[in-house]
C-alpha cells in the first residue's frame, strides 16, 4: 500500500511537472508572439493598367481594339498599357474572325491572380464592329469593376433641322449609329420607357401638342394624351408611368399617365407653373420644376404628389432635374454669373457641386448607372451633345459639329 | 473488495489531472486567442510618421531659437562653438563610449572656441554670453527632463518605432500598389499574411471579407503586388485593413 502510495506521488509530481512545462510553453507562445497590424485607406480612384491585344483581320481587330479603349477610357478607370509593354495587371485578348459574319473570342485574364478571369464567345451574324465592340468592353468592364457596362445604351436627343423643325433622334451613347426616330412637326420633352423598348415624346402636330409613344422597333408611333395647351413629357416609372406637365386648364400642372390603362392623375394644384416632372428609378418619387416660390427651382415630391419639398436654393433660376439610377443624386442646370451650368446635389438637398464651368450648359442626363451624365452644351460654339463623369471631369463631344443637337436624354440598360 | 477496488483506481485519478489540466490549457489558449485579436490595432500611417517627427522637434526647437539669436548679433563664428559648449553638457546624459569620444572631441574644439571667444570679444559683452550660457543650460535641463522621461521605456519606445518604421514602410508599399474601382458603399476587408526574412509574402488570405470580390481580390492583389516587401529580422505575421473612405459615387 505504501510503496503504491509513493509510487502515485511520484506520478502525480511526474505529471505535475509536465503540466507546469505545458502552461508555460503555451502562454509564452501565446503572449511573445506579436502580429503587426497595418491600416490602409483608399487611395481613390487610381487607373487600372490594361493591355488590349487581338489577333485575326487586322482592319476590323484595329476597329474593335480602338472602339474598346475609347468606351473603357470615358469611365476614367483605365490605363492602356501597350502589349510589348509588360506592367498590364489585366490582359484582354480577342481573337477575332469575319469568315461567317463577326465572331470574337475573348479571353481575359488576370495576371497579378495568373488566372483567366473570363472566356467567352460573341457572335453576330452581320458585321456591326460597333455593336460587338461595345458588348466586348461591357464584358471586361465588369470582370474589373464587377460592374454592368453601360456601352451598349443609347442616347435620345433632338436636332434643329433646316426648315425650323426640331426631329428627334437616337444614337448609341458614344454618338455614333444616329438614326431618325421623329421629323414631323415640333418634337420638345422625351423619354425612354423603364423597359428601355418605347420612346415617348412631345409633338405638335396640327397645332396642337400631343404625346406619343413609340416602340423603337416599329415605325408607328401611337397618341398617348392629347389635350388643349402645351403638354410635354417629362420621364417614365417602372410601373408604366408617364410624368408629364400640361397647361390644359390654364397653368402648368403636373400630372401622370398610364401607358397601358391611360388613366390620368393630377399631382399638382398650385398657383405657379410646375413643369419637368421625372422619377426617379424607383418610381416613389418624382423631382419637377416649380415657380411657386418666386423663381422657378427645382422640387421633390412623392409620387403620389404629396410632400413637395423644395430642394434648390442657389441661384435665380434651376431647370431640368436627372436622377441617378440609385436615387442619390440629382443633376440639373441653372443659372449662374450670367450663364447656365450643370450642377448635382444630393437628394436631399446636401452637397451641391457645380459640374460646368465654360459656356451655357443645359439638360442633363444620367447614364444608367449613375457615373456619367450627357448634356448639351454652346461651349465650342454651336450646340451639341457633351458627356462628363459625375465628377465633372473628361468632358468630350459626341455629336457632330455640324449639327445642333439639344436636350439628350439617356436610354435605361438595353438588351 | 470495495475499499481495495478504489484504491486500485487511484493511478487513474492521476490521468484525469492530467487529462483536465491539458483540457484546461487548451480552453485557456482558446479563450485567450479571441480576446488578443479583439485587442487588435490597425495602425495609420499618420500614427507612425508623426510620432518619431514630433519627438525630434521638441529635441531640436530650442537649438533652432539659439541660432536664430546668435545670428542676430551678428557674429557668424560664435554659434557653432556655442552650440557645442551646450552639448556636451548635454549629451553627457547619456553615457555611451561613442559619445564619451564625441564629447572629448567637441571638449577640445569648446576650449579653441572659448579662447577665440575671449580674445575677440570684449568685456561688455560677456554679460550677455552669461545670460545666453544660463538659457542654454536651461534647455539643456529641459532636454534632461526628455530623456528622463523617455529613460525608463527607452528600449519599449525604441522597440515599437522600430515596428512602427517596418510597418509604415509596408503600408506605403501596399498603399502604392493598391487599385480598386469605385464603390458605392463603405468598404473594409482585412488581409492575413506572412513575411519571410526574404521579404516574400507568403499565403496572403481574406480573413474578414468585404463582401464585394473586386474589393476583396483588389486587395490581396496590391499585397501580391507589394511582394517583395523590406526583409523583417524575423518571419512577421502581418494583418492589414483596407477600408476605402465614402466616395462621390452615383
Amino acid at each position: 500500500m505504501k510503496k503504491n502510495s509513493a509510487v502515485n506521488h511520484f506520478k502525480l509530481n511526474y505529471s505535475v511537472i509536465i503540466c507546469s512545462l505545458l502552461v508555460i510553453i503555451f502562454v509564452t507562445a501565446g503572449f511573445s508572439y506579436a502580429k503587426i497590424y497595418i491600416d490602409i485607406a483608399s487611395p481613390g480612384i487610381r487607373k487600372l493598367p490594361i493591355t488590349i491585344k487581338s489577333r485575326g483581320p487586322s482592319k476590323t481587330k484595329k476597329e474593335l481594339e480602338w472602339i474598346i479603349k475609347r468606351d473603357l477610357d470615358t469611365t476614367g478607370m483605365f490605363e492602356f498599357v501597350d502589349p510589348d509593354v509588360p506592367g498590364g495587371e489585366i490582359v484582354a485578348d480577342m481573337l477575332v474572325s469575319t469568315a461567317d459574319g463577326l465572331s470574337v473570342i475573348l479571353s481575359v485574364n488576370d495576371l497579378i491572380e495568373g488566372e483567366e478571369v473570363l472566356k467567352i464567345r460573341l457572335s453576330s451574324s452581320k458585321m456591326n464592329t460597333r455593336s460587338m465592340a461595345h458588348s466586348i468592353a461591357n464584358h471586361i468592364y465588369k470582370v474589373a469593376t464587377g460592374k454592368k457596362g453601360i456601352f451598349r445604351t443609347k442616347i435620345s436627343y433632338l436636332v434643329n433641322s433646316s426648315s425650323g423643325r426640331k426631329n428627334l433622334r437616337v444614337m448609341d451613347w458614344d454618338g455614333f449609329n444616329s438614326t431618325k426616330i421623329v421629323s414631323r412637326g415640333l418634337t420638345s420633352g422625351h423619354s425612354w420607357s423603364q423597359d428601355g423598348q418605347h420612346l415617348l415624346y412631345s409633338s405638335e402636330r396640327k397645332r396642337k401638342w400631343k404625346i406619343f409613344v413609340r416602340n423603337l422597333k416599329q415605325p408607328r408611333e401611337t397618341v398617348l394624351f392629347s389635350s388643349k395647351g402645351l403638354n410635354l413629357v417629362g420621364g417614365t416609372s417602372p410601373d408604366d408611368l408617364v410624368s408629364f406637365s400640361s397647361s390644359k386648364d390654364g397653368s402648368s400642372e403636373i400630372y401622370v399617365i398610364n401607358l397601358r390603362s391611360k388613366g390620368l392623375k393630377k399631382l399638382t394644384r398650385s398657383f405657379g407653373i410646375d413643369v419637368s416632372p421625372v422619377f426617379s428609378h424607383d418610381g416613389k418619387k418624382i423631382a419637377f420644376v416649380s415657380d411657386r416660390g418666386g423663381t422657378p427651382q427645382i422640387y421633390t415630391m412623392d409620387a403620389n404628389g404629396r410632400g413637395a419639398a423644395r430642394l434648390t436654393f442657389e441661384g435665380p433660376y434651376n431647370q431640368s432635374p436627372s436622377w441617378s439610377s440609385n436615387g442619390k443624386w440629382i443633376t440639373y442646370a441653372g443659372r449662374k454669373n450670367g450663364k447656365i451650368h450643370i450642377f448635382v446635389v444630393k437628394s436631399d438637398g446636401k452637397d451641391l457641386r457645380q459640374l460646368t464651368f465654360e459656356g451655357n450648359n443645359e439638360s442633363p442626363s444620367f447614364s444608367p448607372d449613375g457615373f456619367l451624365i450627357a448634356f448639351e452644351s454652346d461651349r465650342e460654339g454651336a450646340r451639341g451633345i457633351y458627356i462628363m463623369r459625375l465628377n465633372g471631369e473628361g468632358k468630350k463631344r459626341i455629336t457632330p459639329k455640324n449639327i445642333k443637337a439639344t436636350a439628350p436624354r439617356w436610354s435605361p440598360y438595353l438588351k | 473488495m470495495n475499499p481495495h477496488l478504489y484504491i486500485g483506481k487511484e493511478p487513474n485519478f492521476n490521468k484525469i489531472i492530467v487529462a483536465s489540466v491539458i483540457l484546461h490549457l487548451v480552453f485557456i489558449t482558446l479563450i485567450t486567442i479571441p480576446l488578443r485579436s479583439r485587442e487588435r490595432e490597425y495602425k495609420s500611417y499618420f500614427v507612425n510618421i508623426v510620432t518619431p517627427a514630433q519627438i525630434r522637434r521638441t529635441t531640436s526647437a530650442p537649438a533652432v531659437k539659439k541660432k536664430g539669436k546668435t545670428t542676430g548679433k551678428s557674429v557668424k563664428t560664435k554659434p557653432s562653438p556655442r552650440r557645442r559648449v551646450r552639448s556636451p553638457k548635454g549629451v553627457r546624459l547619456e553615457s555611451t563610449d561613442r559619445l564619451k569620444n564625441e564629447l572629448q572631441r567637441m571638449k577640445a574644439i569648446s576650449a579653441i572656441a572659448k579662447l577665440k571667444k575671449e580674445k575677440e570679444e570684449a568685456l561688455d559683452k560677456s554679460k550677455e554670453e552669461e545670460e545666453e550660457l544660463a538659457e542654454a543650460l536651461e534647455d539643456i535641463r529641459k532636454k534632461k527632463q526628455i530623456s528622463i522621461s523617455t529613460g525608463p521605456g527607452a528600449q519599449g519606445v525604441r522597440a515599437s518605432t522600430k515596428t512602427d518604421a517596418y510597418s509604415a514602410v509596408v503600408r506605403q508599399q501596399i498603399l502604392a500598389e493598391w487599385i480598386h474601382p469605385e464603390f458605392e458603399s463603405a468598404l473594409e476587408a482585412i488581409v492575413s499574411f506572412k513575411v519571410n526574412t526574404n521579404g516574400d509574402v507568403i499565403a496572403p488570405r481574406i480573413i474578414k471579407s468585404s463582401g464585394n470580390r473586386i474589393f476583396d481580390s483588389s486587395t490581396i492583389k496590391a499585397v501580391k503586388k507589394a511582394s517583395p516587401l523590406p526583409p523583417p529580422a524575423v518571419d512577421e505575421e502581418i494583418e492589414v485593413r483596407f477600408h476605402n473612405e465614402k466616395e462621390l459615387s452615383s
